[in-house]
């Protein structure tokens, strides 16, 4: 089923408006991910797919049908909450058919849908239990089951992983994604993590400020980010940024910053302005200090810190008055005070406008 | 052997609660005892702890020569009636004072305890006028509604307490999967509010059931008295006390109460709110 999200508008009762004019079409069976900090308007935005949330303004429609004045139970959606929501006064059986039960599902299907579920999510074995008896995976796995059980036309996420442990929420972003590809639903997903957005989605839609901000595929949104904000919060490390200006020279577009200057592909942009460079850290290596050595040292930076985490080592520079993290391979034998070249991947240099800080380059 | 600290204090402690358990429940034990004390003996100096004659007369002539149970069935009829309206009316009130948002709503949320602030020998003259405007004087429909108004405001604030605490998380999870408010109201509120909502029960029901200044001034037709203005104006006059009579009594009015608490006192502890939401 695909999603339609045309011009919504949430203001609420004491004026602040979370989501502006919001449009979005989500394809039938996409993984698509709301990003963005918390605040951002995201969870609004999804509230208002469930119907928990009225627009202000706006239309949603589910394939052809306009469905923002339903009730949240009309609209054929399941919604997996960030505290997972279970009923306390039911069993995992109980919780698992709440669902079916408000349908009218007659009682032999209900139990039969329940064992077919519960054997997917291998939570046989915990039927019986309350909620409370479980620990913080099991209670995620009942909170999908009782989604999935009722076969809704869109899955609805809001931030279901962010209370696990770091082990236990990698492992379930796999089985999630397993699961989106074996039931083929549309999912739209919260959350305020970059790596779950990554690693998960079909397409990322990143918002800030209650404004979608770019949507497009997680490699898109990393190698082409459509402004500072997005460059910024997409990443681990962050994007380094620079401000500098571009000024054309003979040999072409160059990007020139306190002690650093560097070509860039500047086409279809203004020579002579100030703008902002980003470079992220794996396109920032070290070379040999001196100018005119072996290496095409764009600056001469100073270590500040060497942070070695064991496949990597992030290497903080000094670059005139710029502060640069460098991704460099384990070993790389640098202590903090020394001087170094510091090399720009060029090609993949990001410029934004120094002002409203939308990307420049095509 | 020598004790340690801890074991001394903790030794402190629960002859302290045992002291404090005998002080609460002498006059309790001591009714009960006199209630099956033959008349002399009850009378007799110094007096005897445990009865050295055992007798029901006093229970068969509470229950056959007094209206007794004409009393205890308009308490009942009072007590069960004041419980199921202030039940209803406290449970929607307390979920629209936590759930909705409208102008005035924490006003009267904090307002509500302040009705307490007034003694009842001062409304009581007010209610009495009250009532006879609405044609319940001498009624018991009248206890009923002025119980009510007792009971309502600690009812509304407990339980909005109750609700208040509740996740709205699980109710929306509720309504998403298909559920009415009104059915989420039911599937998951108050199944979750049942401790607050046998708490508000009992306090309701003892209220009405052991009230006496109204049930005495707003009845004046004997056999529509409830139990405590009932017994006493049966049995107490000027000259004379039938103490072996109203110990009976005393016995027969305190058993519903502790029946009640008996069965309900299990969900009174047991709340399993706890654990639903994480984080």
């Amino acid at each position: 089923m695909n999603v339609t999200l045309s011009h919504i508008q949430k203001r609420f009762a004491d004026g602040t408006v979370a989501v502006h004019d919001f449009s979005l079409e989500v394809a039938a069976g996409e993984f698509l991910t709301f990003l963005g900090p918390s605040g951002c308007g995201k969870t609004t935005t999804l509230r208002m797919i469930a119907g928990l949330e009225l627009p202000t303004a706006g239309a949603i429609h589910f394939g052809s049908r306009r469905i923002d004045d339903l009730a949240p139970g009309d609209r054929n959606v399941a919604m997996v909450f960030q505290s997972y929501a279970l009923y306390p006064h039911m069993t995992v059986a109980e919780n698992l058919a709440y669902p079916l039960r408000k349908r009218g599902v007659p009682r032999d299907e209900r139990a039969a849908r329940v064992a077919a579920t519960a054997k997917l999510l291998q939570i046989e074995p915990l039927l019986q239990r309350r909620p409370k008896q479980l620990s913080g995976g099991q209670q995620q796995r009942v909170a999908l089951g009782r989604a999935i059980i009722r076969d809704p036309d869109v899955f609805l996420l809001d931030e279901p992983l962010s209370n696990l442990d770091a082990t236990l929420r990698a492992y379930m972003r796999a089985e999630l994604v397993q699961l989106h590809r074996r039931i083929g639903k549309t999912m739209i997903y919260v959350t305020h993590d970059q790596v779950e957005a990554m690693t998960m989605s079909t397409r990322i839609a990143v918002m800030h400020q209650g404004r979608l901000q770019q949507v497009g595929t997680p490699a898109d949104v990393y190698a082409r980010p459509a402004n500072r904000f997005v460059a910024s919060f997409v990443g681990t490390p962050a994007m380094n940024f620079v401000e500098g200006a571009l000024r054309l020279e003979p040999t072409g577009m160059q990007f020139v910053a306190d002690g650093l200057a560097v070509a860039v592909d500047g086409r279809a942009v203004d020579a002579n302005r100030p703008a902002l460079a980003g470079f992220r850290p794996e396109d920032v290596s070290i070379g040999p200090a001196g100018e005119g050595g072996a290496g095409p040292a764009h600056g001469i930076g100073q270590v500040l810190v060497v942070e070695p985490l064991g496949h990597e080592t992030l290497v903080v520079l000094e670059v005139g008055a710029n502060q640069l993290v460098a991704r460099c391979p384990s070993g790389i034998g640098l202590a903090a005070g020394e001087r170094v070249g510091v090399v720009l991947n060029a090609g993949r240099a990001h410029l934004f406008d120094n002002v409203s800080g939308e990307r420049l380059t095509v | 052997m020598r004790w340690s600290a801890r074991t001394a204090s903790l030794l402190a402690y629960n002859v302290g609660v045992w002291a404090v358990i005998l002080l609460l429940s002498f006059p309790l034990l001591w009714m009960v005892l006199t209630a099956f004390k033959p008349r002399t003996e009850a009378l007799s100096f110094p007096p005897s702890f445990l009865p050295r004659e055992w007798t029901l007369e006093h229970f068969r002539r509470v229950l056959n020569n007094t209206p007794f149970v004409a009393f205890f069935t308009n308490s009942v009829i009072v007590a069960v009636s004041t419980t199921a309206i202030v039940m209803l009316v406290a449970m929607f009130g307390a979920y629209s004072l936590a759930r909705f948002r409208y102008p005035g709503r924490r006003l009267v949320g904090r307002m509500i305890l302040f009705t307490y602030l007034l003694p009842s020998t001062v409304v009581l003259v007010p209610l009495y006028l009250i009532v006879v405007g609405l044609g319940l004087a001498n009624s018991l429909a009248g206890l009923v509604v002025v119980y009510s108004t007792f009971a309502l405001p600690f009812a509304l604030w407990l339980l909005h307490a109750f609700v208040a605490a509740m996740p709205v998380d699980i109710e929306e999870a509720a309504r998403v999967d298909g559920a009415s408010r009104m059915g989420a109201f039911f599937d998951v509120v108050v199944p979750q509010a049942l401790p607050g909502l046998i708490s508000t029960a009992l306090f309701t029901f003892i209220l009405s059931w052991n009230e006496y200044l109204f049930s005495l001034v707003f009845i004046n037709d004997t056999r529509s008295k409830t139990l405590p203005a009932g017994v006493t104006s049966l049995l107490l006059d000027s000259m004379n006390v039938e103490w072996n009579l109203l110990m009976a009594a005393s016995v027969l009015i305190t058993m519903p109460v502790l029946v009640f608490f008996a069965f309900l006192q299990k969900h009174l502890t047991r709340g399993f709110g706890a654990g639903a939401v994480k984080g």
